[in-house]
């Protein structure tokens, strides 16, 4: 029965509930997009590390690689080949699963085409699981060409977009090329170089001199521009053809499941003490590598609170506002409803029902009115530089359940609250004050 | 019969054997010789060289006096004048560079010194005898010549080069042509030799190299050519190869 | 007409809790622009100074013509050459009385030698009486002192007094076993290869530091003198010329001039601004970063603060409808009764915002005090964290929800104004 005459009474005042409608819907729009956009930067680093860079979620590699000897001869930190088959083994093992594996070895030398000789950094990795690690979205990972799993041959190269300037190749610039969920079109977009067929020269492991014979084959954005312009990216077997070695820098698995991570890391650590007592296992976010995303993320946070306590408070006020009004205008309702029987109980509980409806619709209309938003926000494609990155990034807002549980709970609990406090104020008083009340 | 399928058997393996000696034999004699003709001699050697650079669309000249024993070699450059004065000194695998203003020599080690002049430092070295151990792969005819051709291969890690492909001519013993592999034997630089100079060591003429052209393998117009004049064989003094003696 | 400010100010009154939430609402989406603006406004400033002064480009950068993306490739064909700068300096003459200084900069790739390790440099050639200049610069001083070390401005002569001194970073002391402090009688080499493609070697002598602010090139750039980067490249040439103008808002104009004028004559440089992509990308991609969440965040709180007065007035009208009847029943018109409403609007907006910049200054002032440092992605080092009130922000926000408010309010109320008179005076005051 209080039931249905809470229903009613929404319906019946409606301007007032239009009032509280539009207020907690806004609110909800307004906190949802907000830490939609966050997420989303959040997401799109996660996403590079993870797919992008085939970083996976676990990064093995000698923990001296980055000490002063590390660091002046890194191939003596490298893991060896014995190794690689343990470190293989135990990742394959039933409590840890992680299937794809993609072992790396980072390089640096020169590069010519015969008319220009440039220093380059690069990469080679297992390319066929490395396309897997990349997940569907990233699986096309370069701008122009094809990426080069795509290849029989081995001995392809992909050019930062930089370094290819350098070696005066030439292409269509088109900024526009990410998709909706971030990665490029599969589409062989093309570019001309002077000279395809390069040679990547450099010391090998013991120092002696050694080429590589290697065709160019496509471009990609390597992400920073100062990395871009010396950037290659090849297949291990270059990589270990140049280094005259089988070893690799580092290996990156991704767990079949992403559950517990963690503890899937503590227990490779473990089983690694049995392989080499300096080898060590660590999510990309605890690595060298996630420097740059822990620190920007905690520069986010900073941001993300500040402007949330913002939204929080405006929002809060508004609907808080509304609510109070919303009660204080059936003053005389209530007092008549008091005076023909019904108890504070009842109408604490009727005007309680009707604020969580309200709160439900309001919510629900803020949903609606934010999932349009985001769809027209992330179609538009706004591109826009963000920080060091050596091309533009697109503006999305993450669809994030979390926020919007977080977001409706909040609202609900402040519309819900700001009824009651109103209404037991009003139900405190006499009735013939009610009765009276302008 | 049987015993005679085995001494059979054990006079051809000794032939074999012996031949495979007398081939090793060969191609150790092969090298010496043709070492000796690019500065390979147990005492010092100084010559002059002129090398004239073609790279990466730019060419360069230029002149340097060279003394060189065994692993050791001092170029001071000498033309142009912008450049006189100049030094590389050349210990082993190391490299150090120097002129007078400086008050330290500046060591490049073997991983930074990739392009230029210093990288056909290493092509220039002479002693393949002692760091390569050399197998005749065949016989060929090269410009006219009958050649054999020997793998080098090295006999240390830290040589520059692993492999080298070395046509030396059956006639004069002379090296007339160089291939300097990656690990995978593919042709990354290819040298070819002239000997128009003589030199003198010990009361002995021997014809020494005059011109060593130096060609990238994968990119042709790239390419050094190093003329070298007036060798003479000279006693060196170990102090001249003394880093820390370049301050002084 | 001040008649009706003083209606206005006193229904304000009337319904003390909801004005109070509103006023609140507005002041706190305020107060949250303002510090959002402070800081923002203050990275702008710092990556200003920074880009100019620290990384000497000049308010203006002009290099030959493809020399940005060149240079590293064919340093020779890309350099300015003396008749290059004399050509510049004539063109530059028209303008002398902007300029404050002008310098030139070159940079080249090494290698430093102890002696006994060499390690792969970047090394940046700039013009020490411009290094002083710069690095006494108020601006930079009051926005970026974070990046300038207190060795730097304890010895801005150094490089006056010994132009061989090369001043290097903590972290490439380190790599190279130096002892820090670092000496200043102690010799290094910088070794590369010149324009010539020849190998070359100069003395250089220990005895400054720098920071470059960011943690990609702290282990990679080292600062020198000029003429011995030139000795270095054996070159008279220079990469690229900096104009350092005496106020910031000339620069634009000066930059279209100059392109104007070198266009005229046919001569071949690009013109730069300082924080033109091409030669500054942290600057476009930080600001880019910042001007979007900022946008985003302006974009929000307007609806949010639009959304509140909207419901304020609604409720407000809803509940004096009786009273809007009235009025217009005495002869009040429905201009001056949509004028009366919007006045309360404003006024509330006002006065919550006179408040809010109050309370942001209050808190820019807090926060500052605390000396909170953090560190920015990217950058070497922890920085402090300061909010800079600005009176042109607080100003413009202001404006901004001023226009949002009029707007909001004249919408709400218009639309109301549209319901017959009697059933105005009618209304119980409760639908």
């Amino acid at each position: 029965m209080k039931f249905k005459i809470a229903f009613r009474n929404t319906i019946k005042n409606w301007r007032h509930s239009l009032s509280a409608l539009l207020s907690l819907s806004a609110s909800f729009v307004a906190l949802v997009l907000f830490d939609g956009y966050i997420d989303d930067i959040k997401q799109m680093y996660a996403d590079n590390f993870k797919y992008r860079q085939m970083l996976g979620d676990v990064i093995i590699e000698n923990k001296n690689l980055y000490s002063k000897d590390g660091l002046a001869n890194p191939w003596n930190y490298w893991i060896s080949k014995s190794e690689q088959e343990q470190i293989s083994a135990i990742l394959n093992e039933a409590d840890i699963k992680a299937d794809l594996q993609v072992r790396n070895l980072q390089i640096q030398g020169m590069i010519t085409n015969g008319l220009q000789s440039q220093i380059l950094l690069g990469r080679g990795f297992d390319v066929i699981s490395g396309e897997k690690m990349r997940g569907e979205h990233w699986s096309w990972n370069v701008t122009y060409g094809k990426p080069i799993d795509r290849f029989e041959s081995r001995f392809v190269v992909a050019l930062g977009q930089g370094l290819a300037k350098k070696l005066d190749c030439d292409w269509e610039r088109d900024p526009n090329r990410l998709t909706f969920y971030g990665g490029y079109e599969q589409i062989d977009y093309p570019f001309t170089c002077p000279n395809y067929d390069l040679q990547v020269s450099g010391t090998t492991v013991d120092g002696q001199l050694n080429a590589v014979d290697v065709q160019a084959v496509s471009l990609l954005d390597a992400g920073y521009k100062d990395i871009d312009d010396r950037y290659i990216s090849t297949s291990l077997e270059v990589a270990q053809t140049l280094m005259n070695t089988d070893k690799v820098t580092y290996i990156s698995a991704a767990f079949n499941e992403s559950e517990s991570t963690n503890s899937k890391i503590v227990s490779i650590n473990k089983k690694l003490e049995n392989v080499s007592p300096d080898l060590q296992a660590q999510s990309w976010q605890d690595h060298r590598l996630g420097e740059m995303f822990r620190k920007t993320m905690d520069f986010l946070a900073i941001f993300r609170n500040f402007i949330l306590v913002v939204i929080v408070v405006v929002s809060t006020l508004s609907v808080m506002n509304t609510m109070i009004k919303f009660v204080k205008e059936r003053t005389k309702e209530i007092g008549t409803m008091r005076s023909i029987g019904f108890t504070t109980h009842d109408i604490l509980k009727i005007f309680f029902l009707e604020s969580l409806f309200l709160s439900f619709l309001g919510t629900f209309a803020g949903l609606i009115f934010a999932l349009v938003f985001t769809f027209m926000l992330n179609s538009a494609k706004i591109l826009y530089k963000a920080g060091m990155l050596s091309e533009s990034v697109a503006f999305k807002i993450q669809y994030s359940s979390y926020s919007y549980l977080i977001a409706t709970i909040l609202l609900i609990v402040v519309g819900t609250l700001a009824t009651f406090l109103a209404t037991r104020q009003v139900v405190k008083s006499k009735i013939v004050d009610n009765l009276n009340y302008v | 019969m049987e015993i005679k399928k085995i001494i059979l058997g054990v006079m051809a393996a000794i032939f074999c054997c012996s031949l495979s000696l007398a081939s090793d034999d060969l191609a150790s004699q092969l090298l010496k010789a043709s070492d000796r003709s690019r500065g390979g001699v147990k005492d010092g050697i100084q010559w002059v060289a002129k090398v004239e650079s073609s790279e990466n669309g730019e060419e360069t000249s230029r002149e340097f006096d060279v003394k060189a024993n065994g692993d050791n070699a001092y170029v001071e450059a000498i033309a142009p004048a912008k450049n006189k004065g100049e030094i590389y000194l050349f210990n082993d695998r190391n490299m150090w560079f120097f002129k007078s203003s400086l008050k330290k020599p500046v060591s490049i080690s073997a991983r930074q010194k990739l392009t230029g002049q210093a990288a056909n430092g290493d092509i220039a070295s002479t002693h393949y005898a002692r760091d390569y151990v050399p197998v005749i792969e065949k016989t060929e005819n090269l410009d006219g010549q009958k050649t054999h051709v020997l793998l080098l291969t090295a006999k240390s890690k830290n040589l520059t080069y692993d492999k080298i492909r070395y046509w030396i001519s059956d006639k004069s013993k002379l090296a007339i042509k160089a291939e300097f592999l990656t690990l995978q034997g593919k042709p990354f630089k290819i040298g070819y030799l002239k000997y128009q100079n003589k030199l003198t060591v010990d009361g002995q003429t021997f014809p020494f190299v005059s011109e060593l052209t130096i060609v990238d393998a994968k990119f042709e117009n790239n390419k050094s050519v190093i003329t070298y004049s007036n060798p003479k064989s000279t006693q060196l003094s170990p102090s001249i190869f003394n880093v820390n003696n370049l301050t002084r | 007409m001040n008649q009706f400010w003083n209606f206005a100010f006193k229904n304000l009154f009337r319904n003390k809790r909801r004005t109070i939430s509103t006023a609140t609402a507005i002041c706190v989406g305020f107060v949250g622009l303002n510090l959002l603006g402070a800081y923002i406004y203050r990275s702008k400033k710092a990556l200003d100074a920074t880009s100019v002064y620290s990384a000497q480009r000049g308010h203006i950068s002009i290099y030959k013509k493809n020399a940005v993306e060149q240079y590293q490739v064919k340093p020779r064909k890309y350099v300015l050459t003396k008749t290059d700068i004399d050509e510049i300096q004539k063109v530059l003459e028209s303008y002398k009385n902007l300029i404050d200084y002008t310098s030139s900069k070159l940079s080249a790739t090494a290698l430093l030698s102890n002696g006994t390790k060499s390690y792969p440099v970047v090394v940046y050639g700039f013009e020490p009486e411009s290094y002083k200049k710069s690095l006494q610069q108020k601006d930079l001083l009051l926005w970026a002192k974070d990046w300038v070390m207190p060795s730097q401005l304890e010895n801005l002569d150094i490089f006056i007094k010994k132009p061989e001194t090369i001043s290097i970073t903590q972290r490439i002391g380190e790599v190279m076993a130096l002892e820090y402090p670092f000496k200043n009688n102690e010799y290094l080499q910088l070794a590369g290869k010149n324009l010539d493609g020849d190998l070359n070697a100069i003395n250089v002598l220990l005895g400054a530091e720098h920071t470059t602010g960011l943690q990609f090139l702290e282990d990679t750039v080292v600062l020198l003198p000029i003429q011995k980067v030139q000795e270095l490249l054996s070159t008279d040439s220079v990469e690229s010329y900096s104009i350092y103008l005496k106020t910031f808002s000339e620069t634009d104009d000066i930059i279209h001039h100059i392109r104007q004028r070198f266009d005229k004559m046919q001569l071949s440089y690009d013109v730069f601004r300082f924080d033109d992509v091409s030669i500054n990308s942290m600057h476009q991609g930080t600001m880019g970063f910042l001007y979007v969440m900022g946008g985003f965040f302006v974009f929000l709180i307007c609806t949010a603060v639009s959304l509140t007065i909207i419901n304020s007035l609604t409720m407000g009208i809803i509940e004096r409808t009786r009273e809007i009847g009235t009025l217009r029943a005495v002869g009040f018109n429905v201009k001056q009764v949509v004028e009366l409403f919007t006045k309360e609007s404003i006024l509330l907006a006002g006065l919550s915002m006179i408040v809010g910049i109050v309370l942001s200054f209050i808190i820019c002032e807090i926060v500052n005090r605390l000396e909170i440092k953090f560190f920015p992605p990217g950058a070497s080092q922890k920085i402090l964290f300061i909010l800079n009130w600005n009176m042109s922000i607080a100003t413009s926000v202001f404006i901004l929800l001023m226009v949002v408010t009029w707007l909001s309010s004249y919408l709400v109320i218009n639309n109301k104004m549209k319901v017959k008179l009697i059933s105005l005076i009618n209304d119980s005051g409760e639908n």
